[in-house]
């Protein structure tokens, strides 16, 4: 018999809170940003796909899964009552600003950037992770502590078979 | 330039979190142990929002940002009025680690 959405949800989910913990555990050390970034994309991109999973949904072989679902699932988890507009709105951009840290999602080329690989930015120069300063993502903004902790709410319930 | 404390450091990202989220974030607290001279030890902060997710406690783990004025790591545990209430001797358990309110910080 085939493995359910449910036993996909669980295992994405169960790798998800592997990355968050990792990411946790890097943010009380001397770490690299770039190396918390990529670990919280992953983790988000993961979250994505169990939920995807866990409501039957095909998951397609894409990065491109976190702006869209990664809002709906905050959303789910605190309420649609309890989120206000400019909150979702807030959700919304660090969303699409998560997504874009993969290499494979690169806003049609307007993107570069990436925690993963070096690129080539507009002025010609080559651009490394490690000495970049992703200014699109700032870690203290008070919005990532809310966003984070719906992330790990999210792998610890499709972990535990739902959401 | 002297290195603030934490405590001044706490000071600082308390109020700035105070300026954000100035309708919902109705207290914040350092909390113990706080470890003024061992640099491993972050920060951590207890904030009480209003209308937050009310599940256990789960502390949020940021990096040090010395460009940002921050010098030491930091943990922010956020928790709901209700779960405020419900806190029994000022004590936090958080994965089999009891933190202890040390003292409330303010907006400014």
């Amino acid at each position: 018999m085939p493995a359910s959405g449910v036993d996909w949800a669980q295992a994405f989910a169960r790798q998800a809170f592997c990355d968050l913990k990792t990411r946790q555990a890097l943010a009380l050390t001397e770490s690299d940003k770039c190396q918390r970034l990529h670990l919280l994309q992953m983790a988000a991109e993961k979250v994505c796909k169990a939920y995807l999973h866990d409501g039957g949904n095909p998951v397609i072989r894409t990065h491109a899964v976190v702006e869209k679902y990664l809002p709906i699932i905050y959303r789910n988890l605190n309420g649609v009552q309890a989120v206000s507009g400019s909150e979702f709105n807030r959700i919304r951009r660090l969303a699409r600003e998560i997504e874009l840290l993969a290499p494979a999602c690169d806003a049609m080329g307007s993107r570069p950037d990436n925690t993963e690989y070096p690129w080539e930015d507009a002025r010609g120069v080559v651009q490394t992770p490690v000495d970049y300063n992703f200014p699109e993502i700032d870690e203290d903004d008070r919005g990532m502590t809310p966003l984070l902790r719906a992330l790990v709410r999210a792998a610890e319930q499709f972990a535990r078979g739902r959401a | 330039m002297t290195k603030k404390s934490k405590l001044e450091v706490a000071q600082d990202i308390a109020a700035s979190h105070f300026r954000v989220l100035e309708q919902d974030l109705q207290r914040v607290f350092l909390l113990a142990p706080v470890g003024e001279e061992d640099l491993r030890e972050p920060i951590k902060l207890l904030e009480v929002v209003r209308g937050t997710l009310e599940t256990g406690f789960e502390p949020i783990a940021f990096a040090a940002n010395p460009g940002h004025g921050v010098p030491y790591p930091s943990v922010i545990l956020e928790i709901s009025p209700r779960q405020f209430g419900e806190l029994e001797n000022g004590e936090v358990p958080v994965n089999g680690h009891t933190w202890k309110i040390f003292r409330e910080l303010h907006a400014a």
